[in-house]
Formats: structure tokens, sequence, C-alpha cells
């Protein structure tokens, strides 16, 4: 429901967005910040973690995955210490092979070049159903778009409240992850409802012309992740930050994650380090 | 506490103590000739005493003078002075009719030459716009607005254009109290905020108190915008309408039985939607709004009056089965207005107001209808004793009943979605008050009432009970508590005290001083830069505190040139305290528990304003000037293990508010060329708003986040904006039919004001952040407008 309020009030504002343009804007103020961009997944051996750091907000260079090459990061699963992750130059990412199970709690501690500490909030690993159906439908969603490649999935919702969603698409094998393509969902409304039709991707022709590969096609997957509470509430942040500005914009205002910093109350590093249960679909083929 | 009542008490009570002389009342009601209906504020003066009284908002006076022989002037702005010679030796009736300038042959210049009320009334911070102003104000789409331009008075602004409601003195727009016919607006805008809810033809004027609020309004902090509705023709029918780029209007009124009944109805459409019908493959979907205005006035005798009055809006967009929505006030008011004798005037009112919305989709897994709700119910009693020349004491009762539905959303067809209810609530808010404006000598005339407020949250309903005593997320939830129907939840009270001074310094000039504070017992949930029409109204219960304000204004006013000219400047100082702000990522839409997003902060606006007002002559208009400075500060909280709100916003530093703007200038200007023709210009310029700059940028998950610390760290551009119009009133077809065209340009040259400035990756390249600027009217708007009258 709430994906489609947001397709309503993008419709209701078009009007509004006619008169955007892209400005020159000297910014003063600017502060230093660790992130953190890391997982454990359970449909994967291989857990990442990438360290940058931020940077100007007109900088157009790549972020820095190496600048913190040399920092210590500690993986733990129910508190125990596992092993130590590893800066892997190919991927610019910190890998450890592990195998995560459901239930299990995981977190990580890092230690940066300058000395600085840091460490995750546990996140405890919720099992996710299983998608029952991925299809898509070519149609027109309202009189004001083109006709549409709109993909679908089934699913049971697992009973009891607090199961959280995060849905990945997949085209020809690449992860979808513009701003636009965030699709988490909570079970507030839905607990232990079968999920019937739920939108996970719109394509429009030009989109599908762009993608489609040498056969005129497009291979689709969803993965399904279940996700913690916690990570459901950075999603939603990093949503609303992220299609900030408009009449009806949430505040602007730093994302809170999970990355506390040792010996501060105050600090913590930006970014998060989740962990959760996945799911994948069967994969189609969208044809013209 | 005790003390201060008894020592309040008796100072309300000391007009009554004064010795008795024979004395006989005078009364009446004043009222414009042509159409019989009630002038409002006109002035009544007693020449031989230099002392008088204006009309109620009735359109009533009432003096109280030792028997003698007088000439009675009665006057108002627009119409001839009336003089009359009256012997008073028993108590007096007597009603008196104006004619309207505009009525007479040109050559003929009637000066009416009491009109100096902003220089002798006690009241200060008020704002009267009568329609006629209103409609000269040149506004988008040729639209004539009560609410934009009451934005255009000082100490009134707004985040930007397209925006919902106005902020009055550095207060947010839940702070408004908004009344048509006395009944509560919760949603005074169209189109979200391009029109406001108010149809020009039906409004007989609107007054915005933004300090020194009379002790009878109460429910709000900042302000009280008190729009009446006009009464109808008691003498002949009449029509008038409009035909307009958005809208058109259609007004009839006329006696029901002639000087006794009268009615008035009249409606307003827009049309846009009416050509989405013409293409075949947009012709499921539309998009429109309405106002229905209606009202019976019936004088039943001399003493008794009954007006019933209601209103009926809404804003409809549908797209297919895809999408569709809902959203409008209705009130209704019925008033009865009572002369217990000449000296006790009195009104009595009950209104019902409902605002609603409606949201729903019929297509595929997601279908759902979702309805919410605020209703208002309420009964009041006003009494206007006319004790003597020198004291009018005001007092009242009023009881209010709420109930907030704030959201139910349910699945329908095929969906999935299982029903939320966000739980209704109830709520009582009774509140008494008495008020003397008091002459004292000459030159001092002071103004003093008490209010008292009282607010109950009622069953039934269950309250969530919390592991550390006050809300912080889901998981602390550890029982909740059953209250049965009508049972106190929670309960909260308070004195306001009114005062209000003036001190005559001149026959033209005077200082006026006032001090007030006011008490809001309902929150608008909504922390957007614009409201929605989605966000719903919280009323303070076990975990919301109300609201509480106090205001202190000290004013200068001068009229030049025979009150040809008005300045006046004044400088005010507000404090705000248990004002409802949000956590950061707050998730405030149908979210059951949303008492876990709310921070409590405290607000300071501190502001001058200045204007000077030219009422008469073929060129007027007027020059204001605001400087003020408005901040919040919301501290955060910390319980046991939950950290996540102890910041607050900005550390609790103080901050900015959205609507913070330094330097506010506008210049509005009509201009009557000949008889044919008048043109009109308004400018505005404005400091931009605050808004919030980045620090940087990061990339997670693939995205490019801009990185935000502090809240509103940096401010907008400068808004400025020329609006003109010409007006061409033709020679009529006949006495019966005129009609005039206006031609109009908003935004004249075209500036791209930035609403605000976003920021955002490239969606052509996810490595080149971008700062967006969005401006909501960024090109000249012209338009022409058809208005006529029969």
């Amino acid at each position: 429901m709430m994906k489609k309020l947001s397709i309503i009030f993008a419709v209701l504002t078009i009007g509004f967005t006619a008169c955007t343009d892209v400005v020159d804007l000297d910014i003063d103020e600017k502060e230093d910040a660790l992130v953190v961009d890391g997982r454990v997944l359970t449909s994967d051996s291989v857990q990442t973690v990438r360290l940058s750091r931020t940077t100007d907000y007109f900088n157009p260079q790549f972020p820095d995955y190496e600048a913190e090459k040399n920092a210590t990061i500690r993986f733990y699963e129910n508190e125990a210490y596992i092993g130590n992750f590893v800066f892997v130059d190919s991927t610019n990412r910190f890998q450890i092979l592990h195998q995560a199970v459901v239930g299990n709690s995981y977190h990580i501690e890092i230690e940066t070049e300058s000395g600085e500490s840091f460490r995750s909030e546990p996140e405890t690993i919720r099992q996710v159903s299983e998608v029952d159906s991925i299809y898509y439908k070519k149609e027109k969603l309202t009189d004001f778009f083109d006709s549409t490649y709109s993909v679908y999935i089934n699913a049971q919702e697992l009973p009891g409240k607090g199961d959280n969603y995060q849905w990945k698409t997949y085209l020809n094998g690449n992860y979808q992850n513009q701003p636009d393509d965030l699709t988490f969902f909570n079970d507030d409304f839905v607990d232990d409802e079968y999920i019937e039709e739920a939108l996970m991707y719109v394509l429009d022709q030009e989109e599908f012309d762009q993608r489609a590969n040498a056969n005129n096609e497009i291979e689709v997957y969803i993965e399904q992740l279940g996700i913690t509470n916690s990570y459901y509430d950075f999603l939603f942040q990093l949503s609303q930050q992220s299609a900030s500005g408009g009449p009806f914009a949430a505040p602007p205002a730093q994302i809170v994650g999970n990355i506390i910093k040792e010996n501060s109350d105050e600090e913590r590093a930006l970014g998060y380090f989740y962990a959760a249960d996945v799911d994948v679909s069967d994969t189609i083929v969208i044809r013209r | 506490m005790q003390k201060s009542i008894n020592l309040a008490l008796l100072f309300l009570m000391m007009p009554f103590f004064a010795f008795a002389q024979e004395k006989f009342t005078l009364s009446g009601y004043v009222k414009e000739a042509s159409s019989g209906s009630e002038l409002l504020g006109a002035t009544v003066y007693v020449t031989q005493l230099k002392n008088g009284a204006t009309t109620n908002m009735y359109g009533f006076y009432s003096l109280t003078l030792p028997k003698g022989k007088y000439n009675i002037e009665y006057s108002y702005l627009g119409y001839q002075k009336k003089t009359i010679e009256i012997e008073l030796t028993e108590d007096t009736k007597r009603d008196v009719e104006l004619e309207s300038n505009s009525q007479q042959l040109q050559e003929v210049v009637v000066e009416a030459e009491r009109q100096d009320q902003n220089v002798k009334d006690v009241q200060m911070s008020v704002e009267k716009l009568t329609m006629d102003k209103i409609q000269k104000i040149p506004q988008l789409l040729g639209e004539a607005d009560v609410i934009k331009s009451i934005q255009l008075r000082p100490g009134v602004s707004t985040v930007g254009e397209g925006a919902t409601g106005f902020n009055v003195r550095g207060g947010n727009i839940d702070q408004n109290l908004i009344l048509l016919d006395e009944a509560p607006i919760f949603n005074s805008s169209h189109l979200f905020g391009f029109f406001s809810t108010f149809n020009p033809d039906a409004i007989k004027d609107a007054t915005l108190y933004k300090g020194g609020i009379p002790a009878r309004y109460g429910g709000r902090l900042s302000s009280v915008l008190d729009v009446r509705q006009r009464e109808g023709n008691m003498r002949e029918f009449k029509g008038k309408g409009g035909i307009g780029a958005l809208f058109s209007r259609l007004t009839l009124e006329g006696p029901i039985a002639k000087d006794k009944v009268s009615f008035l109805v009249s409606g307003r459409r827009s049309y846009a939607d009416l050509f989405l019908k013409l293409d075949d493959e947009l012709a499921d979907n539309t998009a429109y709004f309405y106002d229905l205005n209606a009202k019976v006035n019936w004088k039943v005798n001399e003493n008794n009056r009954i007006f019933l009055s209601g209103y009926f809006g809404r804003d409809i967009f549908s797209f297919g089965d895809f999408f569709r929505a809902g959203w409008g006030n209705s009130s209704f008011t019925a008033r009865w207005n009572h002369l217990f004798s000449e000296k006790l005037f009195s009104n009595f009112t009950a209104f019902y107001s409902n605002y609603s919305y409606s949201l729903g989709a019929d297509q595929g897994g997601q279908s759902f209808d979702w309805q919410s709700n605020i209703q208002n119910t309420n009964f009041k009693a006003d009494f206007t004793y006319y004790l003597n020349p020198k004291n009018t004491v005001k007092f009242g009762v009023n009881g209010m009943y709420y109930i907030f539905e704030p959201g139910q959303a349910e699945a329908s067809g095929e969906s999935f979605t299982s029903e939320i209810v966000v739980p209704t609530e109830y709520a009582l808010e009774p509140a008494i008050y008495a008020s003397n404006e008091q002459k004292v000598g000459e030159i001092v005339t002071l103004k003093y009432g008490l209010r008292y407020s009282h607010f109950f949250n009622l069953g039934k309903r269950d309250v969530n009970v919390y592991r550390y005593g006050r809300p912080t997320n889901d998981a602390d939830i550890i029982g909740s508590e059953s209250y049965d129907q009508n049972e106190v939840i929670a309960d909260y009270g308070g004195f306001e005290p009114r005062f209000g001074a003036n001190i005559l310094v001149s026959p033209v000039s005077s200082v006026k001083a006032s001090y007030m504070r006011t008490r809001q017992y309902l929150h608008l949930v909504s922390n957007t830069t614009a409201a929605t029409p989605l966000d719903v109204w919280k009323p303070a219960g076990e975990y919301v505190k109300p609201a509480k304000a106090d205001q202190v204004v000290v004013g200068y006013f001068r009229n030049f040139k025979n009150n040809t000219y008005e300045v006046s400047t004044e400088v005010y100082g507000k404090w705000m305290y248990d004002l409802l702000d949000y956590k950061n990522g707050a998730e405030l839409i149908l979210n059951e528990t949303v008492e876990n997003e709310f921070l409590s902060g405290r607000g300071r606006s501190f502001g001058l304003e200045f204007m000077v007002e030219k009422k008469k002559g073929d060129f007027t208009g007027w020059v204001s000037y605001t400087l003020s400075r408005t901040q919040q500060k919301v501290e955060g909280y910390q319980v046991g293990d939950y950290t996540e709100a102890k910041n607050g916003i900005n550390n609790g530093e103080w901050y900015s508010s959205n609507w913070d703007k330094t330097h506010d200038v506008t210049v509005v200007a009509n201009y009557d060329i000949s008889k044919k023709w008048s043109v009109a210009a308004n400018f505005t310029f404005q400091t931009g708003r605050p808004i919030t700059y980045p620090m940087g940028k990061y990339y997670y998950d693939g995205k490019l986040i801009p990185n935000f610390k502090n809240r509103n760290n940096e401010r907008l551009p400068a808004y400025h904006r020329l609006d003109l119009s010409a007006t061409l009133n033709p020679e009529s077809i006949s006495d019966k039919f005129s009609y005039s065209l206006t031609f109009g340009v908003y935004n004249t040259y075209g500036r791209k004001n930035p609403y605000s400035i976003y920021f955002q990756q490239s969606e052509n390249n996810p490595l080149q952040s971008e700062a967006v600027r969005l401006a909501i009217i960024g090109i000249p708007v012209p338009a022409v407008t058809f208005n006529f009258e029969f």
C-alpha cells in the first residue's frame, strides 16, 4: 500500500516537478565520518563489509573503499568470536567465509587505522517465508502512465507480528539498487495473510528496451529478505531521505544506523550491518 | 492561586459596583440600506459626550446614557454618515440604515469622520479584511482568496506557494482557529494549498486576531480567523457569480419574507476535470473540488433572530480503479440572538463540523479503503452586557465534544491486507470566560478578561502501558489499560488571562499593549514541510500534553489626513510550550502507536511589524514590513535502555522554524483610474525560508545518501513576486445586470522562487550528486475572470 501511496503522490505532484532545475551551491559545513555497508545473509557463505568515508557533497569521485583497508573487523556469532574479515582487493570488500543460521545473532567490531573503535548492535536472523510464485503483467496502471511490465510475487506471510521484508529485484542478474527501487514492508497490515499480487518492480517500454538482452528479453528474479525491525526503520529513513525536498517531504535528517562508536555516547558511524534470512524466487523471463 | 483568582474576580466585578444615576439605554441594529444586512463594527458616536460604541458581530449596539438630548452619529467605512437627534427619556430602540457611498453621485464626497477605530479601539494585532478589499487584490488565476489575502498582512506568512494554511507570528499552521460562522474548519485549503475553502461571494468579511485575542475565543495558541458568511438580501432577489480559469461561481440570495426572512445559497466548482471527459482514454479519471454555502436569516421579532448556516466542500481525485481520494469539511451552525433587555445581548450557538478524508484503491491485491475524520459538536452561549458607556462586559460558556477517528483502513476486493484501525478518541472541552472593556477617563481604555478551559480525553479506549511509563517503542509495551465509555483517561486545564490597554496620546494616535495566554488541546500530526490533507489531529491525552503560549505586544497607532492614512507598528514576543514534534524518521501515517514518534518542544518568536495603509480615495493599498525571528527547541529524552530519542533535534539546541522569514515586505496597491477601469498590483519580498544542506555524502547499498546533520542550517534564496491585474467595469446593460472583466498576471516577471532545494543522485549517473531547485510556480500565470451581478 505504501508503494502505491508514493506513486499517487508522485502523480499528484507532477505539476510541481515540472518546475525543477539543477543549481550550483556552496556547501560550507562538512563532516568526516566512517561509513559501514555490511551484511550477513543465509543465502551466501561469504559475508561482506564495505568501509568508506563521507566525502564532499559535490565530489564526483567513486567512494574510496581502500581508505580504510587496513581496518580490523572482528566477526561475532551469538557474541562468540568467529574470526576477522579480510580485505579483498578485487572486490574492494572485506570478506569472511561463514554460513549464517536462522535464530543466531551477529555483530562486528571495527578498529580503524587511526584508532577509532566501533561496534554494531547485534542482529538476530528471523526466518523468512518462501516466494511462492513470481510473474509479470503487461498493464496500464493509470491513464497517466504508459503501459508497463509489472512484476508481482505471491507469498505466505508467517504467523506472528514482527516480520519485516526487503525485496531486491535482479534484472538480467543485476541488482536494482537505485533509490526508487527500494522495496520493503512490515506485516502490520498483513500478519499471517497470503500475500497476493505484491508489486515488486515496474518497467516501462523505454526501460525495457534499454535493459533487454540480445534476445529482446529480461530475466527477473526476486530476493525476499527477512530483516529485523531495526533494519526496517533504517530502510524507512533511507527511503525518506533519498526522496527529500517536495512539499510533502519529511525533514532532512541524518540516518541513524546500528554502528556505535565505543567510548562515545554521542557519535555513531553511518550505515548499517544487517543480518537476514533470504529466499530466492524462480527466475522468469519478460518478453516484449 | 486562590488569592489571585479572587482578585481577578473582584477586578472583573468592579464595573458592576458603579454608582447609580438616572440613565436610559439606546440600542438597536446598524444595517446596510440596500440589502438590510447588518454592519459589523459600525461606529455609534455621541457628539455631546465625545464617546460612543461600535456594533458587535451581529450589528447590534447599546449605549446607556444619562437622561438628555443627544446627537448620535452612525458611520461605517464606505457608507454615508447619518446623524440623528434623540431625546432620551426612556429606554429606546433605534435601528439605523446607512447608504453605500458607491450608490451616490460622484461629486458628493462623503467623509466618515469617525473611521479611527484602529486608534481608538483597545483591540490590537487585528487584521480585518472586507470582501471588497480582498476582491481588489490580484491573485493566482484571478480568484479572490481570503487566506492568500491574509498572508499579505504583517506577521502572517507561509512556508511556500501551494502550502496549506498560514503561520501567524511564528506559530505553526495548526495554531490558528479558523471559524466559518463560528464552526471550526480543520483544513482551509483546496488542491493542497493553492486555494482556500472560502467562496468569496458567500463571505461578508474576515477578521484575523494575531494577538490580544478576546477571551471569548480559545483553543488555539496563535490566532483566530473569524470568517462570517453573508446573510442574504432581505429586500430583493439578487444573484452574482463569475467564470474564471479554474472555478465557476454562482450565488443567489433574497427575501423569503421581505424584511423578515432571507436566504443565501452559494456554490463554486472547479472544472478542469470536465476536459478529461473529452478524452476517451482519460474519461475514468477525475479531479475537482467544490464548495456549497447556504444561510437562512430570520428576524423573528425585535428581540429574537435566528441564523442557520451550512458549509460543505470537498476535493475529489480518482485515477480509474488505481486510486481515489477525497477530503473536505462540512459544518452546520444554528444561532439564536436574543435581547434579554436593551443592555443584555445574547447569542446562543450550536454547531456540528466534520473534517473527513477517504482514500482507496480497487485494483489488485493491494486494494484498500481508508477513512478518517474529526467530528466536533459544540454548544455555546455568549452574553454582552452594556453596563454603561464606560463598561462593556462580555461573558459566556462553551462546551465542545470531539470524536477523532484517525484512521480505519479496510481491505477491499481481493486484497490480502488485513484491517487496521487506529483507535478512536473522544474528548470534551468546556470553557468559561468573562471580560470587561472599561474606559478610564478620556484617555485610557482597558480590556481585561479571564478564560478557563479544561480538556477531558474520554473512553472508550484501550491505552498502551509502557515499560518506562512513557512511550518509547512497540517492544516496550507491557500491557494495556481499558477505559469505559466516557471514563476520563486524562485531563488538563488552566486559566487564560487576557489583557489589553489603549492610551490615547492625541486625538489621532495611541499606544496599545496586550498580553494573552492561550491553551491548545489538539495537535496536527505532521512533520512534512507543507501539511497534507491526510494529516490527523491528535488530542491531548495520556501521553500528549496540551500546548500553551504567552504573548506580549506593544504598539503605536497613528492616523493622518482625516484617517486617510493609518500607520501602525507593533512589537511582539511570544513563548510557546509543549509543542508536538517528531523523532527523525517518524512514521506518522496509519500508525497505531504513533505516540512512539513524538517529542515535545518549545518555541519562541519575536517580531516587529510596521504598516502604512491608505484607506480612502481612488488610490488605496498598503505597505507592510515584518522583521521577525522564530525558533524551536526540541530536547531529547532517555529512559532505561531506550536511547533512540536522546539527542532530540539538533542536539536540543534552538534552531530556526521552517516558516522563519527574517524580512517580509508587502506592497498592495489599487488605483481606480476611472469609473470604468481600475488597476491593482501586489508585490512581495521575503527572506528565503530555512532549509537543510547536507554536510557531505556517502554510499550505502549502491545508493547515494546526502549526509544531513543540523536541521535548517541554511536558507533558500529570497522570494519575491509581482502580481498585476486590471478590471474593466463596462457601462451597465441595465439596472438589473452588471458585469466586470478582470485580467491578471500572477508572478509577472516569472521568477522561479524556490519552494525548496533537495539533494539527490543524478538519474543518469549515480556518482553525480545534484542540488535540485523546486519552484512551484516558476512562470507568469495569466488569467481572465468574468464576474457578474444581477
